[in-house]
């Protein structure tokens, strides 16, 4: 348990370091959100695609350094409870989760990979420029896979 | 696989959770083991029966397995 503590303790510096360095970035993307908003001009759907994509961004921006730092508190509340840092080791440990994981993951990359291809299909009739992105898409999926799996077979 | 878990929880008189705790895993890990959802690792099993007293065998049913 000592060694998961080190982890913790590291994760919770990780976690108040890059949410420090990210909070300039998420008040900007706040502020843009409101200074911006106004300024999309356009039909009626450039400025609800223009509001959706700031707000997105204002959004996602906030939600990532709130995440940093509610993580950050629940590691150091944790490493002051010996029953709280067990409870949170067994719950990142625990063996049907990691299956579960494991599994989702397995078919998600599959759906995924599917409908990338379907899509790079589809776009190759419309657009050349998107159809051949999608492709360099799935090269590159494809290529990490199968070097995780070289690396994996070598480990195991 | 079918077992014996929950059968030796209540001769022990224990909660799923004390036993989750004990052996080092999730409630729900307990639940889905003890209705056959999903088959313990090696280690969890070995756990099991050991908190129990007992072999694997004696807690997990292996005859599934025998035609294999």
């Amino acid at each position: 348990m000592e060694d998961y503590r080190k982890i913790l303790r590291k994760r919770k510096i990780l976690c108040l370091v890059f949410g420090i360095l990210l909070l300039p970035l998420a008040i900007a993307t706040l502020y843009l959100f409101y200074s911006m908003d106004s300024a999309i001009k356009g039909s009626d759907i450039v400025e609800f695609f223009g509001g959706v994509l700031n707000g997105l961004r204002a959004g996602l921006g906030i939600t990532i350094v709130m995440l940093l730092f509610v993580k950050a508190i629940q590691y150091h509340k944790a490493l002051k409870n010996d029953t709280e840092i067990k409870n949170l080791y067994i719950e990142e440990h625990d063996e049907r989760n990691i299956a579960l994981n494991e599994k989702s993951s397995k078919i998600s990359f599959n759906v995924i990979f599917l409908a990338i291809f379907i899509s790079c299909v589809i776009t190759g009739f419309i657009n050349s420029t998107v159809s051949l992105t999608l492709l360099a898409v799935l090269f590159f999926v494809t290529l990490t896979k199968v070097v995780i799996y070289i690396m994996y077979s070598r480990k195991m | 696989m079918k077992n014996n878990i929950k059968a030796l929880r209540k001769e022990h008189k224990l909660s799923q959770e004390e036993l989750a705790l004990a052996v080092g895993t999730t409630r729900q890990t307990i639940t889905s083991i003890e209705v056959g959802k999903y088959t313990a690792s090696l280690p969890l099993a070995y756990k099991i029966a050991k908190y129990f007293g007992k072999t694997i065998e004696e807690v997990f049913d292996f005859s599934d397995l025998e035609g294999i």
